[in-house]
């Protein structure tokens, strides 16, 4: 059940009208009512794996009340792990067991070997990596102490199956959302109005920039060696915009969404594509992924590694983007699109800048040459390292390359299908930036401050032509979004 | 507020007829949307030996003529897997009549009971078939329609516009404005496709229109017969056979008391005629999940599998006619 499809909206409009006509007055109601809608929205997908949810939950609340309730550290430290082992069991086998043995049987291979082991065929449960990280952080901050375990099953069950956000993320953390399920939510017109406008722009992005995207971008990957380095360019752009259009738009879609049910969830993308530099650029970018490796895995690989200075922090940052691009799944495209990341941190390293936050809120785009540089830099570098991301194989991303670096680069890109006008979908791309620029220091960029007068009116107009954009362009076939595959 | 809503209410449709418009101009994103298939002929092996006079009509050969239009052209499929390049494979794999099978596909997207005619007439001396298959579907009457649309519209403004007394010009201005409205057309069109997937008709439109030019024998329906008929003459004159194929709405097969009427007054035509085989192409796919048919929920034309599944019917059709003779 995609957000963007009728069957979605359908099922949101009866949740709505249910959850706020019917059980506003009673909160402990209205989490159950959000749990049971959690499951059916999660059960539409694939009912099988509702049992693994509805398990992996249970294990995980009792683990963690277990954990605040006995006072033996041994005990504690030892339900602790059995957790971790548990999250981390249950990603391992799913997403990465078939890697590990195809990985094993070709190491083997290498010194002429030959095993005979079988690979499994395992069905990945969607968004697992989602409510995994979500529960890891919840044992995690328990174990830190930075949290109470809730004694509440239902709040915790909700909080896992939380329905706006268990398929694609943002990856909430138990702080954030567990204390929002144990307040009274109370409803709110500027709110609705402000989840409305949020869900309206993740849906231009999403049918608009990102599904039209992908003809074009499918069409030039699936013939790179018949294109010219000029077109290829092209592609790799497509693609980038269509990442970010796709992921983005499905995150402002289940913010906007939480919203209309009185829940501010993480924040997943900050306009990523104005970054000033590659740190910046993941300050930006799956926010909710980010922080959390930050919080999880840098932070604690940074303090032991402290003693060996800057090598140390480049060893910190290898491992954990390493990390993120195996978290997207098991594909050695991914490993090295991590590894690649974290080396672009080596110039920032060098001049101590990782750190460094940008500033916004300067008015002009072109506020410094050098500045404009760094962004279009950052953006070259991001977007090329995204053919990885796209490629099934590392050999089929150099075989993209090896076509990229040559001189037909300078020449007029073209594209052999005739229904896919090349400037159309350079024009809709240049508007939704152009928007997002304008809007870059908001929390989304449909986010106006409603005030009378003509500015009412041009917002109006906006939010017309917009919502007819949709109707008339957004591509209506019933595609998913790329991120629920992982 | 009642006013700032009104001009919001306003912006949004002034956008829409905009968009709509600039939309109708440089047809964006092309790959997303139902494409413009080519109205033009299909330059076959077939058609290439006519004109260059390479086809014995003398010899022991089996010539079959194909027209219509993109019922039976196949809009939006391989031309490899269509009606006309499914039967001659089919009949060329159980031959043992003939020393050459010839399968001329005349047909083309959005040709009309007139346009038929013309390419009949234009090929029938050369090709002399003794078989000529003609794809109906409900459009082919003569395209008198969009003028009967338009005299309705203009006749409804008339009696407004007369009505209106003192505001004449404004109220002029506005019904000329609707009518030319792209936006009004677009959900228009829009409301009546998505309707007529639940089996509803609006008054008025242009699918009810079409099938009241049937039961009415309006003057679109009656310049069709007359030309058919003739052809039908011709072709008889000439010892040969009209296949008839009426093609049915593939997305609106559960619906089919929307076709009632005028398919009894298309039977009754064609079943007057001895000479003429009739097929009704909902009989063959009745009784089937019309899903794994269809190329879209909105359109009516039947996908490669539907063509297969004509092709193997009609084909078993010329077997028993030829095994007759």
């Amino acid at each position: 059940m995609a957000f963007n499809s009728f069957e979605f909206i359908l099922f949101f409009v009866a949740c709505y009208i249910i959850y706020w006509l019917m059980i506003s007055k009673q909160i402990k109601i209205q989490n159950l009512f959000l749990l049971l809608a959690g499951y059916v929205f999660y059960a539409r997908t694939n009912w099988h794996f509702l049992f693994y949810l509805i398990a992996f939950s249970a294990a995980n609340f009792f683990i963690g009340m277990y954990m605040e309730q006995t006072n033996n550290s041994r005990t504690k430290q030892w339900l602790y792990y059995t957790a971790l082992l548990l999250g981390a069991g249950g990603l391992a086998f799913f997403k990465y067991f078939n890697f590990f043995i195809d990985s094993f049987k070709d190491a083997f291979q290498l010194i002429g070997i030959g095993l005979n082991i079988h690979t499994l065929n395992i069905i990945i449960p969607l968004g697992i990596s989602f409510f995994t990280f979500r529960t890891l952080s919840y044992i995690i901050d328990i174990h830190r102490e930075e949290i109470k375990a809730t004694k509440d099953w239902v709040i915790f069950f909700t909080y896992v199956s939380f329905f706006p956000s268990i398929l694609s993320g943002p990856i909430d953390r138990a702080k954030t959302l567990i204390p929002q399920l144990e307040k009274k939510r109370s409803f709110s017109v500027n709110e609705t109005i402000d989840g409305l406008s949020q869900i309206l722009w993740g849906l231009f992005k999403k049918a608009v920039i990102a599904d039209n995207c992908a003809s074009y971008t499918n069409e030039i990957f699936d013939h790179h060696q018949t294109y010219q380095a000029s077109t290829l360019v092209l592609g790799a752009f497509f693609y980038a915009i269509q990442l970010y259009a796709d992921f983005s738009g499905y995150s402002d879609m289940a913010i906007g969404i939480a919203r209309l049910l009185g829940f501010n969830i993480t924040k997943n993308f900050d306009f990523p594509f104005f970054a000033e530099n590659i740190a910046s650029f993941w300050r930006k970018w799956h926010m909710s992924l980010t922080t959390w490796l930050t919080d999880y895995i840098f932070t604690p690989l940074n303090f032991t590694f402290r003693r060996l200075g800057k090598k140390g922090l480049f060893f910190a940052i290898l491992i954990n983007y390493t990390l993120c691009g195996i978290w997207h799944g098991a594909n050695r495209t991914y490993i090295l699109y991590g590894f690649l990341h974290g080396c672009y941190f080596i110039p920032l390293i060098i001049k101590g800048t990782v750190g460094k936050k940008q500033n916004m809120n300067n008015n002009s785009l072109f506020s410094s040459f050098i500045r404009f540089m760094n962004r279009m830099g950052t953006f070259i570098l991001v977007m090329l390292t995204f053919v990885l991301f796209r490629a099934d194989t590392i050999q089929q991303a150099f075989s993209f390359y090896a076509r990229l670096f040559n001189t037909s680069v300078f020449s007029i890109p073209t594209i052999e299908n005739s229904n896919l006008p090349l400037l159309t979908p350079v024009l809709f791309i240049t508007a939704m930036l152009l928007i997002e620029w304008m809007q870059r220091t908001k929390e989304h960029a449909l986010q106006f401050n409603r005030s009378g007068g003509l500015k009412s009116y041009s917002i109006a107009l906006l939010y017309s032509l917009i919502i007819w954009s949709v109707i008339l362009w957004g591509y209506s076939g019933n595609k998913t979004f790329m991120y629920v595959k992982f | 507020m009642f006013k700032k809503i009104f001009f919001i209410i306003l912006i949004f449709l002034i956008a829409g007829e905009l968009l709509i418009r600039i939309d109708k101009k440089y047809l964006f994103f092309g790959e997303n949307r139902v494409t413009q298939i080519s109205t033009k002929l299909e330059i076959t092996p077939e058609y290439k030996l006519l004109l260059a006079d390479s086809i014995n009509v003398h010899a022991n050969n089996l010539r079959i003529m194909i027209l219509g239009d993109s019922y039976i052209h196949g809009g939006g499929i391989d031309f490899k897997n269509v009606f006309s390049q499914q039967l001659k494979s089919i009949l060329q794999k159980n031959n043992t009549q003939f020393n050459h099978i010839y399968v001329l596909d005349l047909s083309r997207a959005s040709a009309n009971a007139f346009d038929n005619q013309q390419t009949y007439y234009q090929f029938a001396e050369k090709f002399k078939p003794q078989i000529v298959i003609l794809g109906y579907n409900y459009d082919d009457v003569l395209g008198e329609l969009d003028q009967q649309i338009k005299k309705i519209s203009i006749d409804s403004f008339g009696t407004q516009r007369s009505s209106a007394g003192a505001k004449k010009t404004m109220a002029k201005k506005i019904l000329g404005f609707l009518y030319h409205s792209a936006l009004l057309k677009y959900v228009l069109t829009n409301i009546n496709t998505y309707l007529k997937t639940f089996g509803i008709v609006v008054p008025n439109s242009e699918f009810d229109l079409n099938m009241k030019s049937y039961y009415l024998n309006d003057s679109s329906w009656i310049q069709s017969k007359k030309i058919i008929d003739n052809m039908i003459t011709h072709i008889k004159n000439n010892n040969g056979r009209l296949m008839v194929i009426k093609f049915p709405e593939i997305n609106l097969l559960s619906y089919q008391n929307l076709f009632f009427k005028a398919d009894t007054a298309i039977h009754a035509f064609f079943q007057q005629y001895p000479s003429v085989t009739f097929i009704d192409g909902t009989h063959i796919f009745k009784g089937v999940n019309s899903n794994d048919y269809i190329l879209s929920r909105y359109d009516g034309h039947i996908n490669e599998k539907g063509h297969k599944k004509l092709a193997d019917y009609v084909a078993a059709v010329i077997d028993s006619m030829m095994k007759a003779q």
